[in-house]
């Protein structure tokens, strides 16, 4: 059971990544993101032209933003498995960083676009921009913990002393790569223009396909663990 | 360990490094790629002020910091060629020079971000601007990074006995400060001298 179980909470993690495309970016249209130097008329008339559209998306989103939960359970156990089948420090870390992350990175800001728009309503347009602003702000800039976990993984596949390691030497480095493109996104709070604004290159485009590859990567990596543990524990426990 | 690299009679090609190092590298040089791709984007969208912008630089400070680059990554080579002689001394000493060229290179690039803001060429002065921090920024965080690369390094050189796996990823560091060498190789002319 336990095996089907963590297999289905790593597939949580593809779930979050086409949930993302379909209800963020195909339902809600909020992919390209409006520039950080759009006027508040600007921000509250596309408010009002997809109305629809990013109520459904918002709110669906909300929902399915809670598949990373499961997602990173399972990730957690890899990285105890790394870290020698027992709670360390890398393991715990990855709980802390993945428990910030949900309510903060998501859960928060998708409520305060939610909101945005019941402000279009009472036609306040600069209350609208504000939470919009804060909407981007919280998705994209809150990168430290995206960034804490990788470098978390990093260390858990280097120092795997399993004869069996969890990860693969070169997702290590592969996740040192991850963490240096997804920090720039870091930097929305500082620019509102140009590569490192919130609709630019190197903090949005860049973060965004390696996140995606990032997520990809490490469910087939996790399922892939996860089938070489099964087969461990096959002959060595005879189940009744 | 200088046996195990003499016994190479038949030359056959080997990748320095592990091969996990090359996912890192290469993905590394794809995204650069693409913000050098952005870079010049932009850059014919309004050529007259890129241009402008572009001769405002202190291409001096730029030129002196790819010496300084290129020397450093000299420096690696001669260590990690007097490693694998088992010579613990020498490269003990060009590891800690190629050390003190990326301190020269940050300290470089500092003077000239302070000249260029105080002479109101900060970040916020145009799109060139913006890019040029943007840009170099970026490497100066890889050059923070290969300093601590380095520093791994010499912390290894000291080791007597070094497993294959050590020797690979001390290869693997060197190929990264190879790495932020080249990045600047590029970004140097693309930013002060293409006109």
């Amino acid at each position: 059971m336990q095996p089907t179980l963590q297999r289905a909470c790593a597939w949580c993690g593809i779930g979050f990544l086409v949930a993302l495309f379909v209800m963020f970016m195909l339902i809600a249209g909020l992919i390209p993101p409006l520039s950080p130097t759009s006027s508040a008329q600007e921000i509250t008339q596309h408010m009002i032209d997809d109305k629809l559209r990013i109520r459904w998306g918002v709110a669906l989103m909300l929902l399915a933003s809670a598949s990373v939960v499961p997602f990173n359970a399972a990730l957690s156990l890899r990285i105890r498995r790394a870290e020698g089948g027992r709670w360390g420090v890398l393991s715990i870390t990855q709980i802390l960083a993945a428990a910030a992350l949900y309510p903060a990175g998501f859960y928060t800001p998708f409520m305060m676009l939610a909101a945005a728009r019941i402000w279009v309503i009472d036609s306040s347009p600069e209350l609208t921009l504000a939470l919009d602003d804060l909407f981007w702000l919280m998705l994209i800039g809150l990168v430290g913990t995206l960034v804490l976990q990788a470098l978390v993984i990093t260390i858990a596949t280097f120092t795997d002393k399993s004869p069996t390691p969890t990860f693969p030497r070169w997702f290590g480095y592969f996740n040192i790569w991850y963490a240096i493109l997804a920090t720039p996104a870091a930097l929305v709070v500082v620019f509102n223009a140009g590569p490192l604004a919130w609709n630019g290159v190197f903090a949005f485009w860049v973060p965004l396909g390696a996140f995606a590859g990032w997520y990809v990567a490490l469910v087939v990596l996790m399922l892939r663990s996860i089938a070489a543990d099964e087969s461990d524990e096959r002959p060595a426990v005879p189940h009744v | 360990m200088s046996e195990r690299l003499a016994d190479t009679a038949p030359p056959t090609r080997r990748l320095p490094g592990e091969q996990g190092t090359w996912v890192f590298l290469l993905g590394d040089m794809l995204v650069f790629g693409v913000f050098f791709a952005t870079f010049m984007v932009e850059r014919a969208r309004e050529p007259t002020q890129f241009d402008t912008a572009r001769r405002t630089l202190h291409t001096g400070i730029g030129f002196t910091n790819t010496l300084v680059l290129l020397l450093s990554s000299l420096l690696v080579v001669l260590a990690i060629s007097a490693l694998r002689h088992g010579l613990t001394k020498p490269a003990r000493a060009c590891t800690l020079g190629a050390m003190c060229c990326g301190m020269l290179f940050v300290a470089l690039k500092a003077a000239e971000y302070w000249s260029m803001v105080a002479a109101g060429h900060g970040a916020g002065a145009g799109t060139f601007y913006l890019y040029y921090f943007s840009l170099t920024g970026l490497h100066l965080l890889h050059v923070v990074l290969g300093l601590a690369v380095l520093a791994f390094v010499l912390s290894q050189v000291r080791r007597p006995e070094l497993s294959p796996t050590r020797v690979a990823v001390i290869e693997g560091a060197a190929c990264f400060w190879h790495l932020v060498d080249l990045l600047w190789i590029v970004l140097f002319p693309l930013l002060y001298l293409v006109s």
